[in-house]
């Protein structure tokens, strides 16, 4: 676990010592250890730092937050430029965010950091910044290809939750960090930009399950078993822009976001009973296997046929739709649930997905997939998109440079 | 809830018990009938399961409990095993059509369908109807599945029965023996009826007891 927090023997020993106490028998567990034990631990001990303390792995010249595991805790927030935005003045933006990231992710406080102590336990905090196709097209010195998202079949957006000049996804495994990451980014925003929104998710907390484990949305199922693995020689290319020319260079190691807000109907769900549940996914509940295996990660047969000559998985499934021979048809998905209190719905809440996904391009990757699912897909009957967007995610900063430097041209 | 007259000594020793068994068999009951009223079973077809026609009609219709949601799949089987359905199904509202075109095989045919309600209920099953004066088509019936009624025919296909059948709710299977024993129906009944005898023997023993 590269980046992750050291548990030497001696603090394992401490922390077992620790247990025993909470049990109220901490008197006796020295007595367990022999006598030269508890005199050698007396000189070499060794703390396990907090969770908290933990930083999230470097990528390099790729922003973190993409391919960073997943944190518990998600806060998205949309920015549009002001009236008078300039090139200048998003250089001026972007140099100030980038470094309130880069301070906030190793634990140090902000630059004028009002509560400095508030960032002392990063939590695995990841800022990664991205420029919607506005900012592209008008104050970008290099074109990298970003086209507005086309609608869906079947897409309810709501301008509220729509394309925005600057993205910022914040994620961290602590709420309270997050917050604090979030009110400094804001407050330094504050001068160049508004906000139009801002999309708070969560996963399981973490430690609940087990590490690498695939999330569950608030409609119970397993989601994201298919994605890219970073171990398989395709996903660099899945994912991360490459290639020649002026514009490549300039964004090689960039990426693109797909950012999309989905309404689940819960109460239409709840109507639905397990076997009914399955075949809208063609997977099972539990383990989320496909209906034609035994494990989450068995390959669906979508020829295996039922005693009456049916698929046994439905060609209607999201699953099934969402497949492709085509091995250029995948992206990282990196989803978060949601819930939000709403009066105006029959149970006072709007829940969903925050679905967020990375693509080197999107028209090639995402698009297709998307408009096969939007044309025939069993699950849409209980989900619909009320907010779409994006955004490309510059390669990460120099180490004294910001966020979107090779976009924005060099210093006037 | 039952009302018994004003308890007198001995009656009470019984009717504790009795109230209690009654009341349980009430919940039993309730658990499996309420969900079955949201769910979705064929209702009829046209032609119908059993039927004896002349000629293979142009077209085969199902009609369904609830609204039924696209796609659905219906595949028509001559005697001969030609495929004789068109590979588009119309849907509207609670039915679902297919035009049938074949050889004109006599004997018997075999009807299955498989849709999803728009309330996300999945619904598989199979029918027979023959074709022609061929005698005992229906009893020489190629497929084990077929049955005499559509209502007992809306089984869950093999394989999705496998998947779901930790569902306690399904209320198809609940109608339905599945061939490999009780059906759920069955099994409620007997725990229900078996749980107010084995209360009424008790009742009877405590009251000899205290006389």
């Amino acid at each position: 676990m590269p980046g992750g927090p050291r548990w030497g023997r001696r603090s394992v020993l401490r922390s077992g010592a620790a247990a025993f106490g909470g049990a109220g028998v901490g008197w006796s567990a020295s007595a367990l250890l022999p006598d030269d034990a508890t005199a050698a631990e007396a000189e070499v001990v060794t703390v396990a730092p907090p969770a908290g303390s933990e930083t999230a792995a470097e990528p390099g010249r790729h922003q973190a937050g993409v391919t960073t595991p997943p944190q518990a805790h998600l806060s998205m927030v949309g920015w549009d430029l002001r009236a008078r935005r300039s090139r200048e003045s998003l250089r001026r933006m972007m140099r100030l965010l980038t470094d309130d990231a880069r301070r906030l992710a190793e634990g140090r406080a902000a630059l004028a950091d009002t509560e400095p102590e508030l960032a002392q336990y990063p939590s695995r905090l990841t800022v990664t910044f991205g420029f919607g196709p506005r900012v592209m097209r008008e104050l970008a010195t290099v074109d990298v290809g970003l086209a507005e998202l086309p609608e869906f079949a079947g897409d309810r957006l709501d301008e509220a939750w729509g394309q925005t000049d600057v993205v910022a996804q914040i994620c961290s495994d602590d709420p309270v960090t997050l917050a604090h990451a979030r009110r400094m980014l804001l407050k330094d925003a504050r001068g160049f930009a508004e906000v139009r929104w801002i999309q708070d998710g969560f996963r399981d907390a973490r430690g609940t399950a087990p590490a690498g484990a695939t999330m569950r949305n608030l409609m119970g199922q397993v989601d994201g078993t298919v994605n890219p693995d970073p171990a398989e020689p395709d996903f660099d290319g899945l994912i991360w822009s490459g290639g020649e020319g002026e514009a490549a260079e300039a964004f090689a190691g960039g990426t693109f976001l797909v950012l999309r807000r989905i309404r689940m109907d819960l109460e239409g769900w709840d109507r639905v009973d397990r076997r009914g549940r399955e075949e809208v996914i063609g997977r099972r509940l539990d383990n989320g296997a496909p209906l034609t295996g035994e494990h989450e990660t068995d390959a669906p047969d979508l020829n295996a046929k039922t005693a009456f000559g049916f698929p046994v998985i439905d060609p209607a499934s999201h699953m099934a739709r969402a497949r492709s021979s085509d091995p250029l048809q995948r992206f990282l998905r990196r989803p978060f649930n949601y819930t939000v209190p709403d009066t105006s719905r029959p149970t006072g809440e709007d829940a969903g997905l925050v679905f967020i996904a990375y693509a080197a391009d999107v028209a090639r990757q995402f698009v297709p997939v998307q408009r096969r699912l939007a044309e025939m897909d069993r699950l849409n009957e209980w989900t619909r998109a009320i907010g779409s967007a994006v955004y490309a995610i510059p390669p990460a900063a120099t180490d004294d440079g910001y966020v979107g430097e090779p976009l924005l041209g060099a210093d006037a | 809830m039952t009302k018994y007259p004003a308890p007198v000594a001995t009656r009470a020793a019984w009717a504790a018990p009795l109230a209690v068994m009654t009341a349980l068999l009430g919940v039993l009951l309730a658990g499996w009938t309420s969900p079955a009223a949201a769910h979705t079973s064929l209702l009829g077809s046209s032609p119908e399961d059993g039927a004896r026609l002349d000629a293979l009609p142009a077209e085969m219709t199902f009609t369904f409990s609830e609204p039924i949601a696209t796609p659905a799949y219906a595949v028509v089987t001559a005697p001969d095993g030609e495929q004789v359905a068109s590979e588009t199904v119309r849907v509207g509202g609670t039915e679902v059509s297919v035009d049938l075109a074949g050889s004109g095989a006599e004997g018997t045919y075999t009807a299955a369908f498989r849709v999803v309600s728009e309330d996300g209920h999945p619904v598989t099953g199979q029918l027979t109807f023959v074709v022609g004066d061929e005698d005992g088509g229906v009893a020489a019936s190629p497929s084990p599945d077929a049955s005499a009624s559509p209502e007992a025919s809306a089984s869950p296909a093999a394989g999705a029965a496998a998947d779901g059948a930790d569902g306690a709710d399904d209320a198809d299977a609940s109608d339905t023996s599945d061939g490999s024993g009780l059906s759920r129906t069955q099994l409620y009944w007997g725990v229900g009826i078996g749980l107010f005898v084995v209360a009424g023997v008790l009742a009877l023993l405590a009251r000899r007891a205290r006389s």
